[in-house]
């Protein structure tokens, strides 16, 4: 009888101990899947060097271990990725100062060729030097263009947003534009309002903006006028209005002309296709934006929208 | 013609735009009795960036390094590694971070094989065979029957590391590492904390009191003197800095390249956007020049030298000594 109550006191107190054991076990277990599904969150949004730890002998050591052998082998080739990309730009940057001083310089020396020898060059002569200059023109704007924008999807084009008199700042850029326009036979109409009209923007990114929206009008348009016009949109909004009389975009291209490399007419000679692009980008990061509105064979509006201080933030 | 120095710190507010920064500090001070060892320091430390900590003896970066792995609690300031502040978040983020600071604790009469499987029972592995590529990175043999006590110093430093990444941490806290490593050692080391780098996207914070050492391994620079982080920048803004050139700014840089081709040597000058040319020749008359490129009528707007005094600055940092 007592040989029984001991070996059946035996027995529950090992049955006690074996369910303690692999009760601890199974907790470790549980903690171990939660901590696991926290971590692959953690990876999943974007920490790809997380890890989780495990001791070699605990039940789920081998998914553990699985998992962050999946993870580093991912983790690895996004490196790589993120590194060819670098040197892309790297090569990029380095490029863009290879290929400007020889260029800049060549365009300096057929310019002192034309203006210092022109008696001296017989007629064919001055007319080879001149199309070898136009040439060089457009191979730099070509490359200028290109490099800004490698610049911009770098996210190295730091933007200084400020308030400032855009309507006063509109008048600087079009008088630079005047000789263009009259070059090409191309009227140029100014609306600009006298006062001053203030916005949120980076006046090196305006310019760029507004020159490579009135280029994209002398080019392609095709127009006899080109009108542009500057205004308070009400809302919080000032809107410059870019508007040709030209052969307007067909409805499909309409669409993507703010596409990279996107070029709507296919025979087109000059430019990179990526003006209006880099516009639209620069628009974009100063908290503006950039639309456009086509009727084929009536005319294209551009419309640039800044942002400004709305009257109940100022002083 | 003005002469500048250009001002030191100003790489540093773009440190704090970036949100991904695995580091960051603000304030971080230690007082030890009337010593403010660290005082004031504002760390920013970017994801998958090596970021060299310099410094002389003495300057902070070991107890800048203590505070950041909650071996220390600051004085007054806050640490923040991951987004959590330490110490009091030690337990969650000692196990995502490496580190190499003093010596660890290794038992002297067994191999360094053993040494680091007792580490792994107690704090866990990420893979199967953790020790064993520990070992390999490091350039130690696996299961080798030298006991820890016979080890050289050199060696000992590499188990220290390889125990420092054992656990493949996504940071690695490494202080002054190649210290008692000899030449082929110190070059072993420094490619590989590179390779952690740029293969894996590993962050990494590593101190030194030797310039060159930081200039070969860093991408972000900190410079820690007296207590204060007085500069923190890339290294490319440091380098940009460290050169000697004359920017000029003009209208017509076409016309100014004519000029500049019958004063300086054909790849000695750089046109830029804007208008800028830099002259990296700076042995040349600079009056001549620019008084036949206003001659010219290039349109000269600006002329300024620019000239290396950081060179001096880290002098004065490290005590002029330790620049290697």
């Amino acid at each position: 009888m007592t040989t029984f109550a001991w070996a059946l006191g035996a027995l529950c107190a090992l049955l006690a101990t074996a369910t303690a054991v692999l009760a601890a076990r199974l907790y470790r277990a549980h903690q171990q899947a939660k901590a696991l599904a926290a971590t692959l969150a953690e990876v999943a949004a974007g920490n790809g060097n997380r890890r989780l730890l495990a001791r070699p002998g605990d039940v789920l050591a081998p998914a553990v271990f699985a998992a962050n052998g999946v993870v580093a082998s991912y983790e690895q080739r996004l490196t790589e990725l993120a590194r060819h990309e670098a040197a892309g730009q790297r090569v990029m940057a380095s490029l863009s100062h290879d290929v400007r001083t020889p260029l800049t310089s060549l365009i300096g020396y057929l310019d002192a060729l034309e203006r210092r020898f022109a008696g001296e060059l017989g007629t064919d002569a001055s007319a080879y030097v001149a199309t070898a200059t136009a040439r060089a023109r457009d191979l730099k704007r070509y490359t200028d263009e290109l490099f800004e924008y490698c610049r911009l999807e770098a996210g190295e084009f730091p933007l200084t947003v400020v308030e400032f008199d855009v309507a006063e700042e509109m008048r600087r850029i079009l008088a630079g534009w005047v000789v263009r326009f009259e070059e090409a036979g191309v009227e140029l109409v100014a609306d600009i309002p006298d006062g001053p009209c203030c916005a949120l923007a980076d006046a090196r990114a305006l310019e760029r903006i507004v020159s490579n929206v009135l280029g994209n009008a002398l080019e392609h348009a095709r127009a006899r006028c080109v009108t542009v016009s500057l205004q308070r949109a009400g809302a919080g909004f000032v809107t410059i209005q870019v508007a040709d009389d030209g052969i307007g975009i067909a409805p499909h291209d309409c669409a993507r002309v703010f596409d990279r490399l996107y070029t709507a007419d296919a025979s087109r000679r000059s430019g990179s296709g990526l003006g209006l692009s880099i516009a639209r980008e620069l628009a974009r990061a100063g908290g503006g934006d950039i639309t456009v509105a086509s009727c084929v064979g009536k005319g294209t509006t551009f419309r640039i929208v800044l942002p400004h201080l709305p009257e109940t933030l100022r002083g | 013609m003005a002469q500048h120095a250009r001002p030191a710190a100003s790489g540093g507010r773009r440190f704090k735009a970036t949100s991904d920064l695995v580091i960051e500090t603000r304030g971080l001070t230690k007082v030890y009795g009337e010593q403010r060892s660290v005082d004031g320091i504002d760390l920013h430390v970017r994801r998958g960036r090596i970021y060299g900590l310099l410094g002389r003896n003495g300057a902070g970066k070991t107890t800048t390094m203590k505070m950041l792995l909650g071996l220390t609690p600051p004085t007054s300031g806050e640490a923040k590694v991951s987004g959590l502040s330490m110490p009091d978040h030690a337990a969650e983020v000692l196990p995502r971070v490496g580190s190499l600071i003093e010596s660890p604790g290794f038992y002297p009469n067994l191999t360094g094989t053993e040494n680091l499987r007792i580490f792994a029972r107690l704090r866990g592995i990420p893979g199967p065979d953790a020790v064993m590529r520990a070992l390999q990175v490091v350039g130690l043999p696996y299961r080798d029957k030298k006991l820890f006590s016979q080890y050289s110093l050199g060696m000992k430093q590499r188990l220290a590391i390889a125990l420092a990444i054992m656990h493949d941490p996504e940071l690695l806290i490494l202080d002054e590492p190649i210290n008692g490593l000899d030449p082929i050692g110190i070059a072993e080391v420094r490619a590989f904390i590179k390779r952690l780098s740029t293969e894996q996207g590993k962050t990494i914070i590593v101190s030194s009191h030797i310039l060159s050492e930081i200039e070969l391994l860093a991408d972000d620079i900190g410079i820690i003197d007296h207590g204060h982080l007085i500069e923190e920048e890339s290294l490319a803004e440091l380098e940009e800095k460290n050169t000697r050139y004359l920017r000029l700014k003009v209208g017509d840089t076409g016309r100014a390249a004519l000029v500049l081709d019958r004063h300086v040597a054909a790849g000695t000058y750089r046109i830029l956007r804007d208008g800028e040319i830099r002259v990296f020749d700076t042995t040349i008359a600079v009056e001549p020049l620019v008084a036949e490129l206003v001659a010219e009528a290039v349109g000269v707007r600006e002329v300024t030298l620019y000239e290396a005094t950081l060179e001096d600055y880290f002098k004065r940092v490290t005590g002029g000594e330790g620049i290697a």
